[in-house]
């Protein structure tokens, strides 16, 4: 019994120290710009939420729970940033709201089963890191220009030999320009979309 | 900004009913009425889609104005009414059905093809072409009543269910028929009747709606068959209160939805 509790406090103490290691590994490369390169989005460690007002008096959140999506970033060469959202995950913390917006009311998630974000236009700063991506957002069967203001939040080795980069991305759009017309009286018309997204080089 | 609750209201109950009672009341001629009719729930279906007129169909309730149409330049053939069955004019509407449930469901088919969802298209094919034979060879007692009953059902379950968007379209086709259900209830309101031939395309819209319901705002499939067995037994059950079987079908599949479906209520 007592072996027993030795080896998984042992075991407990190996593992947190090694988690230790990793982050502090990561954190020294935590100001590094991104390697050039195309990285992969790794769904795991990224969030897609989006902000609507409700009523005038409150904003509610929301996130999709399924996407994928990859990225060339070349400050001196092309760029580009594909990323397909799966509509049907939507998720605003209540089954009955997820439905409806899954309805043809909203999303029309059966008509529409993907939202896709596709750009080829790539602003860097002075230092390499990127600062807005200029694409096209294909949401509820309509495809308008969309411009993601970009933050680099860091990059670097893994603790697994792999090399990673965080990017936080954020815009506004206006679902009624989307063919989003239902209840524009209580539900806002501008939606903020933010991106908190980690992705993995290849 | 409008009232959210005139916003559902006046499209979907209002305006409908109040162009029904005007064309009821005004149209002297047995061929307004016949043409008049199933185009007034025309203004309430573009204004619940937010004022667009979709002449290129994106979404499967952007073709339903062109169902309407489709459904009445098939009428202006030979009469239906006491026709043996399968005759051309219902043979005709059967197949305008069949290319509207393709043509409706065909974004859900290309990437969810599934034998369930075959199935539910066949079964809707088959009971819909039943109630196009049945309704161009019957003589129902309240054949407007019933349609107009079947359609408060499915308004109901589906925007308790799914669609608010979807609920109110089926909504404007009850509220269409109003005046003549209630003309069918007292018959010395007028005395004016639908004719089988005014009822084939609302009947043609009262089915796509149920396939969109059910394909896209996906109501329970229990009550989407009992909704298609409410007109049925309202045209099929002899006598002036056959319309009590549609009334107990449309509040069965409403039952359904309440006690099984999540109805926790966000608004």
């Amino acid at each position: 019994m007592k072996n027993t509790t030795a080896r998984t406090i042992a075991r407990k103490t190996l593992v947190g120290g090694l988690m230790l290691l990793g982050g502090l590994g990561l954190t020294s490369a935590r100001a590094e710009i991104a390697a050039p390169g195309e990285y992969t989005i790794d769904a795991a460690h990224s969030t897609l939420t989006f902000r609507v007002s409700h009523l005038g008096i409150s904003d509610l959140l929301g996130r999709f729970n399924a996407f994928e999506g990859n990225f060339t970033l070349n400050p001196k060469g092309a760029s580009k940033v594909e990323l397909t959202i799966k509509t049907a995950s939507v998720d605003t913390n209540h089954k009955k709201r997820n439905e409806h917006l899954r309805s043809p009311d909203f999303f029309n998630a059966k008509q529409y089963p993907v939202i896709r974000y596709s750009a080829d236009q790539v602003r860097f700063n002075s230092k390499g890191e990127p600062t807005s991506i200029s694409g096209d957002l294909t949401l509820h069967g309509k495809t308008r220009p969309v411009i993601l203001t970009v933050q680099s939040v860091g990059a670097g080795k893994d603790p697994w030999g792999g090399y990673r980069a965080g990017y936080n991305a954020s815009t506004v759009i206006k679902r009624s320009n989307f063919g989003m017309n239902f209840m524009l009286g209580g539900i806002g018309d501008e939606v903020t979309l933010n991106l908190y997204i980690e992705a993995i080089k290849q | 900004m409008m009232n959210t609750n005139l916003q559902l209201i006046l499209p979907s109950l209002v305006l409908p009913l109040g162009l029904s009672m005007l064309w009821a009341g005004f149209s002297r001629h047995y061929s307004w009425l016949l043409w008049g009719q199933p185009l007034l729930w025309l203004p309430a279906y573009f204004w619940i889609l937010g004022g667009e007129v979709p002449l290129l169909p994106e979404e499967a309730s952007h073709w339903l104005w062109l169902l309407v149409l489709s459904s009445m330049l098939l009428l202006l053939g030979k009469p239906a009414d006491s026709r043996p069955y399968f005759q051309w004019p219902s043979m005709a509407q059967i197949i305008l059905l069949a290319v509207a449930i393709v043509i409706l469901s065909r974004p859900v088919l290309q990437y969810e093809l599934s034998l369930a969802l075959g199935l539910e298209l066949l079964l809707m094919l088959g009971v819909g072409a039943v109630l196009l034979v049945t309704i161009s060879v019957n003589r129902a007692a309240t054949p407007a009543l019933t349609l107009a009953v079947s359609s408060s059902g499915l308004a109901l379950v589906t925007a308790l269910g799914g669609s608010v968007l979807v609920g109110q379209l089926a909504g404007a086709l009850a509220s269409v028929l109003g005046v003549f259900a209630v003309g069918e209830i007292y018959t010395r309101f007028g005395g004016r009747k639908l004719s089988q031939r005014q009822l084939v395309p609302v009947l043609q819209v009262y089915l796509a709606l149920l396939l969109i319901a059910r394909v896209y705002a996906e109501i329970p499939l229990p009550s989407m068959m009992l909704l298609l067995a409410a007109p049925l037994l309202g045209w099929l059950i002899r006598g002036r209160f056959a319309v009590i079987g549609s009334a107990v079908a449309s509040i069965a599949a409403l039952v359904w939805l309440l006690t099984t479906a999540d109805n926790s209520s966000y608004y």
